[in-house]
């Protein structure tokens, strides 16, 4: 009988610390997740928002200020420019800027898209894992507009996700939000 | 089973818990990391939006180079609905020499400006702090 009894307690304390050992896998693996999205996501974020700065920063070089924007819904964005983004300098022709969320074929999903005259931008023309993109815009005094003629700044709300282990856990989710000023529009009286 | 072999059990137990304590905890700690970059990305560019905004006022002469110590020394608190949280940013603006040293007696006619801005939320282990130098120009009011 006590046999038995020491076979049972033994199989439960095994059990109990093969349980442990299975929860410390689980956990390991998310923790390694968490790590690699901090150290990928946070530079990559950080890069987007630069990036979409700089771009909006240069809108309407050239343009008077109430012709900058071409389009301005809380989708997408549309500005005119003589600021060649491929070559970095200006140019003696207009270009159009667009920036919207665009899904594209499969495994990529969501991306954010900045093109040129239609052509995504080399660097950084694609910007992965947004989910989520938003834009309000701002009048020459901070306040909203609808107007497109009246557009000086654009505030960007950005979601970026990732999957998560396969383990079940929920996708790892950030949000951001960016306020982009024209600053050409300002250089140009506003 | 002895006693003995069912305290030396308990003493693998409690290990065992000890060490899937210390675990968790340092689960938490590095999710707090991931809650910190957040927080520290999101401080940061809400700081270069302001120094932002004071470049482009100036620009379009909304702004007065030499108003911007007056309007520019003061707290706001931002709700973020976007990403939920509350910031609260600090500006500080002061004359200053060419390399953003704070003078202590400003002198007439002064043409820089240093913008110092500090901003804090929960979740953020340090403020994030920015700060340009600003130069007034023919462009300037």
């Amino acid at each position: 009988m006590s046999i038995i009894l020491d076979i049972i307690g033994s199989v439960i304390i095994g059990s109990l610390l093969l349980l442990m050992l299975i929860t410390f896998q689980y956990r390991m693996q998310e923790a390694g997740d968490r790590y690699v999205f901090m150290q990928e996501m946070t530079e990559h974020i950080d890069l987007a928002a630069v990036k979409l700065n700089k771009v909006i920063a240069l809108a309407g070089v050239g343009f008077p200020a109430n012709t900058t924007v071409v389009h301005a819904a809380t989708d997408s964005l549309v500005f005119n420019t003589y600021w060649n983004y491929e070559t970095d300098s200006l140019q003696s022709t207009p270009v159009t800027i667009s920036i919207r969320l665009t899904t594209l074929p499969s495994p990529y999903g969501k991306t954010l898209v900045i093109r040129q005259d239609g052509v995504p931008l080399n660097d950084l023309g694609y910007i992965f894992w947004v989910t989520g993109l938003s834009f309000k815009y701002y009048d020459r005094y901070d306040a909203l507009t609808t107007t497109k003629a009246n557009v000086r700044a654009a505030e960007l709300w950005l979601t970026f996700s990732r999957a998560s282990t396969p383990t079940g856990s929920p996708d790892l989710i950030n949000k951001i939000q960016v306020k982009c000023f024209l600053m050409n529009t300002y250089m140009r009286g506003a | 089973m002895s006693y003995m072999e069912m305290f030396v059990a308990l003493l693998a137990v409690i290990l065992f818990a000890s060490v899937s304590v210390m675990m968790n905890r340092a689960m938490l700690e590095q999710y707090d990391l991931l809650v910190n970059a957040s927080a520290y990305l999101q401080a940061s560019h809400l700081n270069h939006s302001i120094l932002d905004e004071i470049d482009s006022k100036l620009f379009s002469k909304q702004l007065a180079f030499k108003n911007i110590t007056t309007q520019y020394n003061t707290t706001r608190t931002l709700n973020l609905q976007h990403n939920g949280g509350t910031y609260n940013v600090q500006i500080a603006a002061a004359y200053s020499d060419s390399l953003g040293v704070p003078l202590t007696t400003p002198e007439v006619n002064m043409i820089y400006v240093r913008v110092r801005t500090t901003t804090t939320t929960a979740g953020l282990n340090q403020p994030v702090v920015m700060q340009r130098v600003y130069t007034k120009t023919h462009l300037n009011l």
